[in-house]
């Protein structure tokens, strides 16, 4: 049992690691080859966990490997266009002008029910607005629309909307986040007296407080305080 | 650009340490046959004190590699090994001569089929 234990803990730690060296697109989407090491490596490194017969290094070692593999495929992919080419295949252009691409279609083993749904998922019941659909090299499909059912920007309606910059946590479940805080130019008295305004004793009363770059707070109290 | 060049150095240091792995597994197999081989020329020629002495020693080579098979050999596969190292034993105890061949064989066809898996050819990668 305790070798178990042990061995799922190792195994855990190297796939975490591996996992998280990968980089955050494996945790995102998958291209193919990413799909293939997530698949296998889960895969490999459950059978020693299962039977302790089986030595752990018969685990790791196809994790290592597969890991460097993904890691040597990714550096290539990022210097060579045609590589990318080869292994990802390229965007597939699903509609064009309003018009759905029947070849495309069928090379991609796509039906009018999956290319509909999956135009649903941004919104768009109508496929004559679509100007572009792009089946993207991961399998997402991203829609862009005619000019003219396209979303108003302010630029075009002449205004000028104030950047209120990214809203930042300052206090988190209680706890103040100074980095935050001095990224945003204040410190810790001005948030004393921020609280001190809202009737608030101390951060430990307050659940989440946020700030942008116009000085607006939002704030949420700790349900258990006062 | 670094995390390739280091991805390369691991794979490349695991393909060395594979080398490694299969000559250890080469020389402790080489040893231990000779030493079984003499066991069973002792016992042909009736000296089962000198063969049982001879194989004792083999057995604690091979048991002093514990550390080193256990990692990389399943532990199914060592247990055949241990037992037909035992089996050899036995027989050569009893002064059978007969039974001692059938053992001897037994042992070394299990010790050369560690050694096969390990070996990197057609039949041991499919």
């Amino acid at each position: 049992m305790a070798i178990v234990f042990i061995r799922t803990l190792v195994i855990f730690l190297a796939l975490l690691i591996t996992t998280r060296l990968a980089g955050k697109r494996q945790m995102g989407e998958l291209e193919l080859n990413e799909l293939i090491v997530a698949v296998l490596m889960a895969n490999l490194a459950s059978h020693p966990l299962q039977d302790i017969g089986i030595p752990l290094i018969n685990g790791l070692i196809p994790v290592i490997t597969l890991f460097c593999c993904e890691v040597i495929i990714a550096g290539i992919n990022l210097k060579s266009v045609g590589f990318r080419a080869f292994l990802h295949g390229k965007p597939s252009i699903l509609i064009m002008d309003g018009v759905v691409n029947q070849r495309e279609m069928r090379k991609n083993r796509l039906t009018l029910e999956e290319l509909t749904e999956n135009l649903r998922n941004h919104s768009i019941t109508d496929i004559r607005k679509v100007k572009y659909a792009i089946l993207e090299t991961n399998g997402t499909l991203n829609a862009i629309l005619f000019p003219a059912e396209r979303p108003v920007t302010a630029v075009q309606m002449n205004l000028n909307p104030e950047d209120p910059g990214f809203p930042s946590i300052i206090i988190n479940d209680g706890k103040v986040l100074k980095e935050n805080l001095k990224l945003l130019g204040k410190d810790e008295q001005w948030l004393k007296d921020e609280l001190r305004k809202m009737n608030v004793k101390g951060p430990e009363e307050v659940y989440l407080m946020m700030l942008d770059n116009l000085d607006q707070i939002y704030y949420l109290p700790q349900e258990n305080a006062k | 650009m670094i995390k390739e060049v280091i991805a390369v150095v691991i794979l490349l240091l695991l393909l060395a340490g594979s080398i490694v792995n299969v000559l250890y597994f080469e020389g402790l197999v080489n040893e231990l046959l000779g030493h079984i081989d003499k066991a069973m020329e002792y016992a042909v020629k009736s000296e089962y004190e000198s063969a049982v002495e001879e194989l004792e020693y083999a057995i604690e080579k091979w048991s002093r590699g514990d550390r080193y098979t256990h990692i990389f050999i399943r532990h199914s596969e060592i247990g055949v090994v241990s037992e037909a190292f035992y089996d050899y034993l036995s027989d050569l105890c009893d002064e059978n001569n007969k039974s001692a061949k059938g053992s001897y064989e037994k042992l070394r066809w299990s010790l050369t089929s560690i050694l096969t898996m390990e070996h990197v050819t057609m039949g041991s990668v499919f």
